[in-house]
């Protein structure tokens, strides 16, 4: 039963509201389980990978850290889509943790390949 | 066929939460089981025993409450979530060191972990209101 798989999906830019750090939380809390977990992050929630993030002048604890720390919790894959990269102008190598970049096949293909889809 | 809820949203402004009872009403009249109804993010304010909205308007924790009393429904409320916005049952209320609770009967604090749990145990997980 255990090998069910999940992907948390987000599409919020960080700080503008609490879905990047509640997109987190859920996928760290599945991996205590042995859940294996994915995140995929779209449209402007692909701005969460930028580096140097200054959160502190928006009151706000720094997501960089967060990010950083998914391989700890052995979420080693984190997924962005080319359009969401293309819109805002970013290549995936300037972000960190570096995502990888899907077309809109290998896109439906990651979504239709996990068990559980949780949207945030 | 098993569900899991999840519900993302605060009862009133968005109709999220209601359409997520609806869906738990529908699903039970069919003969379908609810393993549990997990209230995440603005969806904590679900189980305030505070909402007092008018007479001639829908209350949506006594509506959930009634239904979790007629079918044995678990319904999970993210204790970090509710804790920040102010939901609190006696234990935390105690831990924080305030004067008085709010969580409303039959709901439970739990952590994310009961969602991960939930989504294992069910064929169907359906998240209501996650867009904001």
């Amino acid at each position: 039963m255990s090998q069910k798989s999940i992907l948390v999906i987000c599409r919020k830019a960080p700080y503008g509201s609490s879905a990047a750090r509640d997109a987190l939380d859920i996928a760290l809390s599945g991996t205590i389980f042995d859940i294996p977990v994915s995140l995929l992050l779209l449209d402007d929630a692909v701005l969460q990978l930028l580096p140097d993030q200054n959160s502190s002048l928006v009151g706000e604890k720094n997501l960089n850290a967060m990010l950083g720390a998914l391989p700890l919790y052995d979420i080693n894959q984190v997924y962005t889509s080319l359009q969401s990269l293309a819109l805002h102008g970013l290549e995936a190598q300037r972000l960190e943790p570096c995502p990888v970049a899907l077309d809109t096949t290998e896109l439906h293909d990651l979504i239709k390949r996990h068990d559980v889809v949780l949207t945030v | 066929m098993i569900y899991t809820l999840v519900v993302h949203a605060a009862p009133y402004q968005s109709a999220a939460a209601g359409t997520a009872l609806r869906f738990a009403k529908a699903a039970l009249a069919a003969g379908h089981d609810i393993h549990r109804v997990f209230f995440y993010r603005d969806g904590v304010y679900n189980a305030s025993a505070l909402a007092s909205p008018p007479r001639d308007e829908q209350n949506i924790p006594a509506h959930w409450q009634q239904l979790a009393q007629e079918h044995g429904l678990d319904m999970v409320v993210c204790i970090a979530a509710a804790v920040r916005r102010g939901v609190l049952d006696a234990g935390e209320a105690k831990r924080y060191e305030k004067l008085h609770h709010n969580l409303a009967d039959g709901f439970e604090l739990s952590g994310l972990g009961q969602l991960a749990e939930a989504s294992l145990h069910s064929d169907r997980v359906i998240t209501f209101g996650g867009q904001r």
